[in-house]
């Protein structure tokens, strides 16, 4: 089930975390306040369709579809996680399975058990060997941080076209 | 350098004269794209990612494994590669064309030529029996194109060794840019789309 885990701290912090999401179980998803060390977790008979946003990390180890944006927080797909969705987040952490694309302004680590397709954007990259990965990956450097950041474009899954298909930029002359 | 017969106390490493070729091209450019269609290894990741604007995994050793696990039709291999044409710098192949049918390895030869952009560059290294007597070695690559030899843990593909005439006349799309072999037995081949 969909589960909150709350700090002391939650009582003084009265701020938001809005959810905008549908939730295909019995349980409407809490909202409340929130910290920086919280996380929610997407229980392994849940499954969600819609964008999330939020102030806090994520783990899913139900069905997600859709997209996360977490910009300052780390999503985490656990390994019963079945996920298709863009993903934007601080640090991504793949264990599961997961069709989409990632911009992450850390990390993205995927471990051996991941299931991976799709493009990832990141400032560093860790994958363990044997894991099933038909990716993109670019990593930012230095000279990225100089140009104007693209707004990330929350495109819900289900297009035609395959992350990986769709990626590869065409030759520009040489 | 390889100096004895195959044995645990292996990985030897060596430098890889055609893999350095392959990254000082594709360095230079600034969007460049490298196709590695090799098992994924951390430090080829680590390696590879670092050295080019785009990488592009597809392990082809573990995705044709399992298609022919699963008697999935060997004309429909090739669709993991669905990648537009002339869109990659350069194309790893490592080992794999050893590790397919005559068929297979033209029909992949076929696919790689029209993914590879014009004056694009493909990799393709074969062991031999001297190197891997029984077909289970994998390459990693290091700081300064360093390769070291593991064991092919996440793929069954068998090997079949070929002469250097057949290597040739499978990649005949191509022009040849180098071929090398090395006192440890590995040979390197490095191919040129016109």
């Amino acid at each position: 089930m969909l589960k909150k885990r709350r700090n002391d701290k939650d009582d003084l912090k009265p701020s938001f975390s809005p959810v905008s999401a549908e939730i295909a179980a019995v349980s409407p998803p809490p909202v409340s306040a929130v910290s920086g060390q919280e996380k929610t977790v997407i229980g392994q008979h849940i499954s969600v369709e819609g964008v999330v946003r939020g102030k806090e990390n994520l783990v899913i180890e139900g069905s997600m579809k859709g997209s996360i944006e977490l910009e300052k927080h780390q999503v985490t797909v656990g390994p019963n996680g079945k996920v298709e969705a863009e993903i934007h987040a601080d640090n991504v952490i793949i264990s599961g399975r997961l069709v989409g694309n990632i911009k992450a302004q850390g990390k993205v680590e995927i471990t051996k058990e991941a299931d991976f397709c799709g493009e990832i954007k990141a400032q560093r990259i860790s994958v363990e060997d044997g894991a099933y990965l038909k990716a993109v990956i670019e990593l930012e450097r230095p000279s990225d941080k100089k140009e104007m950041p693209k707004p990330f474009s929350p495109t819900a899954s289900g297009t035609d076209k395959s992350p990986t298909s769709a990626s590869p930029e065409l030759s520009k002359g040489k | 350098m390889w100096e004895g017969p195959h044995s645990e106390t292996l990985p030897f490493n060596y430098a890889s004269i055609a893999l350095k070729q392959v990254m000082t091209s594709i360095e230079r450019l600034p969007g460049g794209q490298l196709l590695d269609t090799g098992p994924v290894y951390k430090d080829n990741i680590n390696y590879f990612s670092s050295k080019v604007r785009r990488l592009y995994v597809c392990d082809l050793y573990r995705l044709l494994d399992k298609d022919r696990r699963t008697g999935f039709p060997p004309g429909r291999y090739w669709r993991h590669l669905d990648y537009p044409d002339n869109c990659f710098d350069a194309i790893l192949l490592w080992d794999l064309i050893d590790r397919l049918n005559d068929p297979e390895a033209y029909s992949l030869v076929k696919r790689c030529y029209t993914m590879t952009k014009p004056g694009g560059l493909v990799i393709l290294f074969t062991f031999g029996k001297q190197v891997s007597p029984v077909g289970r070695d994998s390459c990693i690559v290091r700081d300064d194109c360093q390769v070291f030899f593991r064991d092919l843990a996440f793929s069954n593909l068998p090997i079949q060794y070929r002469q250097n005439r057949d290597i040739l006349h499978i990649l005949t799309p191509f022009v040849t840019v180098k071929s090398l072999i090395y006192r440890n037995g590995v040979r390197e081949f490095l191919f040129q789309k016109t």
